[in-house]
């Protein structure tokens, strides 16, 4: 018990949870995170409306996989379902992004995104980048009546902030079971005497391959797969990023600097496998680029002190 | 009388620290909310935290089972619920395999060697879509499992989406090194698994 307190104690010594009533009573935190809110908002009006244009060509595919939201789609048809589907997803974040703070809006952006998202990963693209926006609309529909006021109550505030943070520990856990898949894959392939995560290779393997998978030659993809050994040392490094990032959301003086690695992580990607998961990276800069519960500076001491695991030698090395 | 707020600064000991004392186990403790709210709304928010920590508790569960309660790799979500396992696996240098098609013959010109879907830009205006291959993938595996009828369904809704008209085509599972293929070219290993022509 004693060690688990002193677990618990670790992880949670910094948490924005424990000063969750200073934060309400700082309006600018508050503001601040008010502000995001309405931008994640725009942003999905952004995407509803940007994302794709209006083709309806490929309902051929309609029949290949439909994923549960989207099971009704077969019996009304392709192009009526696209079509409804489409429009319901523009009208909820016009809705959404005029009134934020009314909740019915709320549930109906999550209920569209949700609609658009199991057609965007089945019929239109393949990947999960959606996924990320879809848990954020989903705890977002928690904020509290009244918090637009500006002379909210603090329980109003507390409970708003609890909600956003709730969001930021979200997305930052889907990276933490992304590094627990890599580590699962690694063990797997270790025990079958397989090239592995942590074989020097193992960068060119998942470049060369994802570019004859795709057909896609990226930017950076060729450079990457004749000179892997320079990218190593940062392909080790993500399954750290990923691996902790849980761990960073409970505590804010690495919400910046961190958010700006898991952009820079996903800008990377996208320079050599041509995967640009755009949303989260708008999802980093708001979450975590802008952290209302960041401090405004954090020194390089402060910075390296505060990083999950290493943070014990840090300390020992520059007390 | 209606609760008046007092900043936390001024207040030692509350009633709701007392709540949260009694209530609290070594977890509660760990991530307490330090707070002077009146015992109703240190509740409320206090359930809401619950309830935010068992949605945070049941995602975590839910999407790393999805992982292993659904078997086929790309079938592996439910959504909103998903595992994350992405490129968890390393592709292996000696069996990589890849269900793909390969064109024989278009408009009575003969390819030799065949050419592979994803390379056919001048041919298939969508070679290199995500929804193409993974119709491939679907139609290869449906050929594997020796389900016909829905190879058949899955193979119409290629040909209707993606194949001109008057092209020869196989399906195939290609065997190779990634490495090697994606500086040579070279295939270790093509096996056929239906051959077809879009009239």
């Amino acid at each position: 018990m004693k060690y688990i307190s002193i677990l618990l104690e670790y992880i949670f010594k910094d948490s924005p949870l424990r000063h969750l009533e200073r934060y309400a009573n700082d309006s600018s935190v508050f503001v601040s995170a008010r502000t995001l809110v309405q931008m994640y908002y725009f942003f999905l009006l952004f995407i509803s409306v940007a994302l794709f244009t209006w083709d309806t060509s490929f309902g051929a595919q309609t029949q290949i996989e439909t994923p549960w939201p989207i099971g009704w789609i077969p019996f009304v048809g392709f192009v009526a379902a696209y079509t409804f589907v489409r429009i319901f997803f523009i009208a909820a974040s016009v809705l959404a992004a005029w009134k934020p703070h009314w909740r019915p809006a709320r549930i109906l952006s999550f209920v569209a995104l949700f609609e658009f998202c199991a057609l965007y990963i089945s019929i239109l693209q393949l990947d999960v980048d959606g996924y990320g926006l879809l848990l954020t609309s989903l705890l977002f529909i928690f904020l509290p009546l009244g918090y637009e006021k500006m002379d909210a109550p603090v329980v109003v505030r507390m409970k708003f902030l609890l909600v956003f943070f709730a969001v930021q520990v979200e997305n930052l856990l889907t990276y933490t079971m992304g590094g627990i898949g890599k580590l699962y894959g690694a063990a797997v392939q270790i025990a079958a005497g397989q090239s592995n995560f942590f074989s020097l290779h193992a960068p060119a393997l998942q470049i060369a391959d994802r570019q004859l998978l795709t057909g896609v030659h990226t930017a950076l993809g060729s450079w990457a797969v004749e000179h892997y050994l320079l990218i190593y040392p940062w392909y080790l490094f993500t399954l750290y990023l990923l691996l902790f990032s849980f761990f960073v959301a409970f505590r804010p003086k690495l919400h910046r600097t961190w958010g700006l690695l898991l952009i820079l992580f996903h800008v990377g990607n996208y320079l050599v496998i041509n995967i640009g998961f755009v949303s989260h990276i708008f999802l980093w800069s708001l979450l975590l680029l802008a952290s209302p519960f960041a401090p405004t500076k954090v020194s390089v001491k402060e910075f390296l002190c505060n990083l999950p695991v290493v943070d014990v030698v840090f300390k020992k090395i520059l007390r | 009388m209606p609760y008046i707020h007092k900043p936390e600064t001024t207040i030692k000991h509350t009633k709701n620290i007392a709540y949260f004392e009694r209530m609290q186990s070594s977890v509660a403790h760990a991530i307490l909310l330090r707070m002077s709210l009146s015992p109703k709304d240190a509740k409320e928010l206090s359930q809401l935290q619950t309830l935010l920590g068992i949605f945070l508790g049941l995602y975590f569960l839910a999407g790393l089972s999805t992982f292993f309660l659904f078997s086929s790799a790309h079938d592996k979500s439910f959504p909103p619920f998903f595992h994350w396992f992405l490129f968890a696996l390393v592709p292996n240098e000696h069996f990589s395999t890849q269900y793909t098609v390969q064109l024989t013959a278009y408009r009575g010109k003969t390819f030799t060697p065949p050419e592979l879907f994803g390379e056919a830009n001048d041919i298939i205006p969508e070679a290199t879509a995500n929804r193409a291959r993974d119709g491939i993938r679907h139609l290869g595996k449906a050929l594997v499992a020796g389900d016909t009828a829905r190879a058949d369904v899955v193979r119409a809704e290629l040909e209707a989406a993606y194949f001109p008209k008057d092209l020869s085509w196989q399906v195939v599972k290609i065997t190779y090194d990634p490495i090697e293929r994606f500086k040579t070219g070279t295939l270790e290993k093509v096996d056929v698994l239906g051959t077809y022509h879009t009239k």
